[in-house]
């Protein structure tokens, strides 16, 4: 759908509209907000920045708004600004007791620290590229287990798999990924 | 948080990870993601302004509605246009030579005003002082000012614009001619002259053609389309100005090009028009004001046993009903049985007797508390439809009424829609909605009102202290109090996690709501909180995310909801005095009466182990008889206490305190291992009540002051503040009988 054709919707059912937006953009939106907030928030941090992130979207993005051309753009921008805001928001302490280790401290990037901002993106594909490697299901149970957190249940839920066998999966597929990450790193 | 593992090297990613996070591994949580969609819409709804028409389902009745901001940007809403504009104006007046002659159209069989007959579009009245709402740039205007601005305004009723159509259509216009000059010279000269009077005043906004703002001003805009109706005094005659054009939308912007605009000028009578269209607009106000001694007595909506009203079914009803309002409502109901004529009687002197008021800003409730409850009656009567709504989260009725005829009909099912031509109107009238409806289903003799989306009292309730869970009484009973409440959103989120009063509800997810009520002097402050469990159900309060702070200008909620819960706000110790030796203590050192210290010897009757000796407590020596104990009970459990926070002069009044006896009151309790002491001192509007308690043993017949256990800590930890100054007058005369 373009944005012309989006905007069109907008004016004649602004619900229908909101729901195309969100269907589209929830995964993105979530990715983004999930990525920064991942070790600081908890669950309802998350749920509330991306929400956020889709009202003002919603409100900001309209038939009428100056805005044109790539709503991607404009999404992710709303999407790492609020994810931003919100980590500040948790790590000034307004959320209550959150203790920070050095690590979590640093995490905002900054200018100095793109070498190594350069080093763990490579990890991080070189990660993703192993979790991949594993194939279905368990590249995806080990990635909404350990990169989301989410429950065995949940994820059985999701792939439609007794709690009880995923955790046995998981349990071969963590060892599993750890020989592919240790083979990688040999490799090299 | 999460345990640290190796997947934190994908936080706080670049694009080129999120985006493979995003196409490979997606969140793929719908309970989720369905929840925070809900989330992101009900923020986006509360961000945009507060709107009469936001409902989205009335039980058994669906209404689509387009929310506020939507109708706000649409030009289908009820709005006014003004030729904006300096140069602009007398732009337009220049084209008059481009208009076609009006007396063709006078000489038609039935008369019909040049600019068309006005009682067949919904003009509207425009209203300066509103926003404006939206420009429309005239495209290739040379004029740095070519524009138009719309302005909001007041609907003219059908009713109204027959009477006005009436007018117009029987007057003899004069057009202003293509080729008299002289007259175009004379409007234009005088459109100059308003500019400058109205650039002065307005500074650099460039003016209204209209110097005048009491002229009246009509304006019929739909879809694209804009007709607009003006007339002015130009001296020498009066001109009546209908302007007519097409606009285009393009990013948000509206465009309409010099040759998509008509403009036609007619001489008319000013002084005529102008008192003619006032009196028919001031008329036809006063015969809608429901306060007018006219309408007293009848329903702004008739008499309701007039049409044959039903409560619309559910989607087990017989008949499903789709009623197509307009392009962007439809209401569909299920079909249901016509109201007896004695209950319709009933109803009908129930709405007659109550004060009908327009509402112009209906309040909305806070999230936690919207029920969804609605109530409706429809009638269709073949070519009329009414429908009542009663909406039970913003204390509103709105009559939606229109002409209607059959697009479709089935078994089980029918269509209808508004009859092309026929004006819809919408009235919301400011009602009280659960007296409304209780009586209401008193009449119809079965429960009507509350329904099934109401997460409020649909849910299981439970105090903090006991996690006792609310009966549907103390819910309902809870709810309607917080309906009456005037909330006011705050966006400081100052509440204390630890409130006296905390009710609780379990979520599907396992995780809890607690609302916080707590009683400030002047007000009552509400929180909504989300918090986690963990798994012993214990909630954690560090991981609480506030949902929703606001207050209430009621110091008394609390202490209601209090009442409502059988629970007291005072400590349990003092909430039936009779059910102990409560003793009265005159604190006046002069007095016959008064119990000195070195009397009854309290140092050597209370000494902890080490000998040391605490001065602490005195117990009364005047035994109150129970009758009076019971009013003095009662007295306190009928005041409004709110919690206070502790300060010096809050403390116990001790013999060398230099205190005015006169303003003070002290009653003291001994039980067998504790003594409690409460005192109530009297300040300028107020009164505070303090209790101290002090835990003790006894051995051989000496008491010994005890650690203070969580009896002493519970009751001293608390300051109760009522605004009764009186408070301590009225108790001593209970007690001087």
């Amino acid at each position: 759908m373009t944005d012309q054709q989006l905007r069109q919707l907008l004016g004649s059912s602004p619900e229908k509209a909101h729901r195309l937006i969100f269907d589209e953009y929830y995964n993105y939106v979530y990715t983004i907000v999930f990525n920064r907030l991942r070790s600081l928030g908890t669950p309802e941090d998350i749920d509330e920045c991306v929400s956020d992130v889709f009202a003002e979207i919603f409100t900001k993005y309209n038939t009428q708004s100056g805005h044109s051309g790539n709503i991607k753009g404009f999404v992710s921008a709303i999407a790492r600004n609020r994810s931003i805001d919100m980590f500040r928001r948790i790590r000034s302490g307004v959320k209550a007791t959150v203790s920070l280790d050095a690590d979590e401290a640093v995490q905002l990037s900054s200018e100095e620290r793109i070498d190594e901002q350069a080093e763990r993106t490579e990890t991080a594909h070189a990660l993703l590229d192993a979790v991949k490697s594993l194939g279905e299901p368990d590249s995806t149970i080990i990635m909404q287990k350990y990169y989301y957190g989410r429950s065995s249940e949940d994820i059985g839920d999701m792939i439609d798999m007794k709690p009880n066998t995923v955790r046995k999966r998981l349990s071969r597929a963590l060892s599993r990924l750890r020989d592919i990450l240790r083979e990688d790193d040999e490799g090299r | 948080m999460k345990e640290k593992n190796e997947f934190d090297i994908l936080e706080n990613a670049e694009s080129s990870v999120t985006d493979r996070l995003e196409a490979e591994f997606p969140p793929r949580d719908n309970r989720e993601k369905e929840k925070i969609f809900r989330m992101s819409e009900r923020k986006f709804n509360n961000t945009s302004a507060p709107d009469t028409e936001k409902e989205q389902t009335v039980s058994g009745v669906e209404v689509y509605r387009r929310p506020k901001w939507q109708r706000g940007l649409s030009i289908a809403a009820a709005c006014a246009l003004v030729v904006g504009g300096a140069t602009g104006g007398t732009y337009a007046f220049n084209r008059f030579r481009n208009t076609p002659a009006a007396e063709s159209q006078l000489d038609t069989q039935k008369k019909v005003a040049p600019f068309g007959d006005f009682s067949e579009l919904e003009y509207q009245l425009c209203d300066y002082n509103r926003d404006s709402m939206r420009t429309v740039t005239i495209e290739d205007s040379p004029e740095a000012y070519g524009y138009f601005e719309l302005f909001s305004g007041p609907i003219i009723s059908q009713q109204k614009r027959d009477k006005l159509a009436d007018f117009f259509n029987n007057y003899d216009y004069e057009e202003i001619a293509a080729d008299t000059d002289e007259a175009i010279g004379v409007v234009n000269e005088a459109v100059t002259e308003a500019e400058t009077i109205d650039i002065s005043t307005i500074e650099d906004a460039p003016a209204p053609i209209n110097a005048d703002e009491s002229d009246p001003y009509f304006i019929y805009c739909r879809d694209n389309e804009i007709k607009a109706v003006k007339i002015y005094d130009v001296g020498e005659f009066g001109v009546l100005n209908y302007t007519h054009f097409n606009f285009d939308e393009q990013d948000g912007q509206y465009f309409m090009t010099d040759d998509e605009m008509s403009v036609e000028g007619y001489k008319i009578d000013y002084d005529l028009f102008k008192s003619t269209i006032n009196e028919i607009l001031s008329s036809e106000d006063e015969e809608e004001t429901p306060t007018e001694p006219e309408y007293k007595g009848v329903a702004p909506f008739g008499n309701f046993s007039e049409h044959e009203y039903f409560i619309p079914g559910g989607e087990d009803a017989e008949k499903q009903i789709f009623v197509k309002a307009d392009e962007e409502t439809q209401i569909t109901f299920g079909s249901g049985e016509v109201i007896s004529a004695e209950q319709s009687k009933q109803i009908e002197e129930l709405f007659n007797s109550l004060e009908w008021n327009e509402s112009v800003e209906p309040k909305t409730k806070p999230f936690w508390l919207v029920g969804i409850d609605r109530m409706t009656f429809i009638s269709m009567d073949g070519s009329d439809f009414n429908m009542l709504s009663l909406n039970g989260d913003n204390n509103t009725l709105t009559w939606d009424s229109f002409r209607y005829e059959t697009e479709s009909e089935y078994e089980g099912m029918a269509t209808y829609k508004r009859t092309e031509g026929s004006a819809r109107q919408i009235k919301t009238y400011d009602i009280d909605y659960i007296s409304l409806v209780n009586k209401l289903s008193e009449i119809m003799g079965r429960d009507l009102g509350y329904s099934i989306h109401n997460d409020f009292i649909n849910s299981d309730w439970f105090t903090g202290s006991d996690r006792e869970i609310l009966s549907e009484e103390q819910k309902k009973a809870i709810y309607e109090l917080l309906s009456s409440c005037d909330f006011e959103q705050m966006s400081a989120p100052a509440i204390t996690p630890q409130a006296y009063l905390v009710l609780f509800r379990e979520e599907n997810d396992g995780t809890l709501t607690a609302l916080n009520i707590e009683s400030h002097p002047d007000s009552t402050l509400f929180g909504c909180v989300h918090y986690e469990v963990d798994k012993n159900g214990q909630y954690n309060g560090s991981n609480g995310s506030v949902m929703w702070v606001g207050s209430c200008p009621d110091n008394t909620i609390e202490d209601k909801i209090l009442k409502i819960l059988g629970r007291s706000k005072l400590p349990e110790v003092i909430t039936d005095l009779t059910a102990n030796d409560w003793r009265f203590r005159d604190l006046d050192l002069n007095s016959e009466n008064h119990l000195h210290y070195d009397v009854v010897d309290l140092n050597t009757k209370y000494t902890d182990g080490y000998d040391n000796s605490y001065l602490q407590m005195i117990y009364g020596t005047d035994s109150i008889p129970e009758d009076k104990l019971k009013l003095i009970s009662d007295l306190l459990d009928s005041t409004a206490w709110y919690e206070i926070d502790y300060t010096e002069q809050h403390d116990l009044l001790f013999p060398d305190d230099n205190y005015d006896a006169t303003q003070c009151i002290e009653l003291s309790m001994m039980d067998d291992d504790h003594i409690f002491v409460m005192q109530l001192i009297e300040g300028e509007n107020n009164t505070s009540l303090r209790i101290d308690a002090q835990s003790f043993f006894e051995e051989n017949g000496t008491k010994y002051l005890d650690a203070p256990d969580d009896i002493c800590l519970e009751v001293t930890d608390k300051i109760l503040m009522c605004d009764d100054p009186e408070l301590i007058d009225n108790i001593k005369r209970i007690i001087a009988g």
